[in-house]
């Protein structure tokens, strides 16, 4: 899953065990969200959105998922 | 972080008597103790596995209780070591690797391999070869989960 994570941190001028130690996690995990290898749990992507003041959709990138959902005639 | 303070202090005493046992037991195998208590059943290989295990448990207890001391008295590691305790991804990568159950599991063949080792060498052998095989695996696919996750 695609984030903006990287993006938000830059802006925020804040380094990744930064942001990990803000949302109580590790540098490690939010190296892999960042790259796209682990897609973080609600708690935690909550937690990532409410620390930049975000919704969580503008934070975390849901098309793909809407996409599947539209071909499975859900939306 | 005040509940997690607690069970730092609880589990420090729990490791503490660990190592007071382990000391104890070593001890008394460097002095012949266990020899004499086990008598006809003694087997040199088996109770040399069985104190480098207790020796290893003994020291790994140590450094945890030194590890968890420390963090005790700086709130920083404090929260580093809660952090990457209930870090969500390390959870996953240990579920996936059967942690805690191959832990177990492992533990209990180990136990009942060294207690049938005084009976039949062979059967020794076996069960640790086996709990050896059982946690090997569980490492390697906690590594393979490491390097794609």
């Amino acid at each position: 899953m695609d984030t903006k994570i990287k993006q938000l941190r830059k802006e925020h001028k804040l380094s990744q065990e930064e942001l990990a130690k803000a949302v109580g996690t590790t540098r490690q995990t939010i190296t892999s969200i960042e790259v796209g290898k682990y897609v973080a749990s609600l708690p935690l992507a909550y937690k990532i959105a409410r620390y930049f003041d975000l919704p969580i959709e503008d934070v975390f990138d849901f098309t793909e998922i809407e996409e599947e959902m539209k071909e499975e005639g859900l939306l | 972080m005040k509940k997690y303070r607690e069970t730092i202090k609880q589990r420090i005493i729990l490791l503490s008597i660990v190592v007071v046992i382990m000391v104890i037991v070593g001890t008394m195998d460097s002095f012949g103790v266990i020899k004499q208590i086990l008598g006809d059943i003694y087997n040199e290989n088996v109770v040399s596995f069985q104190t480098g295990l207790l020796i290893g448990i003994g020291i790994v207890a140590l450094y945890l209780v030194v590890r968890y001391a420390r963090c005790l008295r700086n709130e920083e590691m404090l929260r580093t070591l809660y952090n990457n305790e209930f870090d969500e991804r390390k959870k996953y990568m240990k579920s996936k690797a059967g942690m805690p159950i191959i832990g177990i599991t492992s533990g209990c063949i180990i136990f009942a391999g060294i207690i049938a080792g005084y009976f039949n060498e062979i059967i020794f052998i076996t069960l640790i070869a086996a709990a050896m095989f059982q946690m090997t695996v569980c490492a390697i696919v906690k590594v393979i989960c490491m390097k794609t996750m």
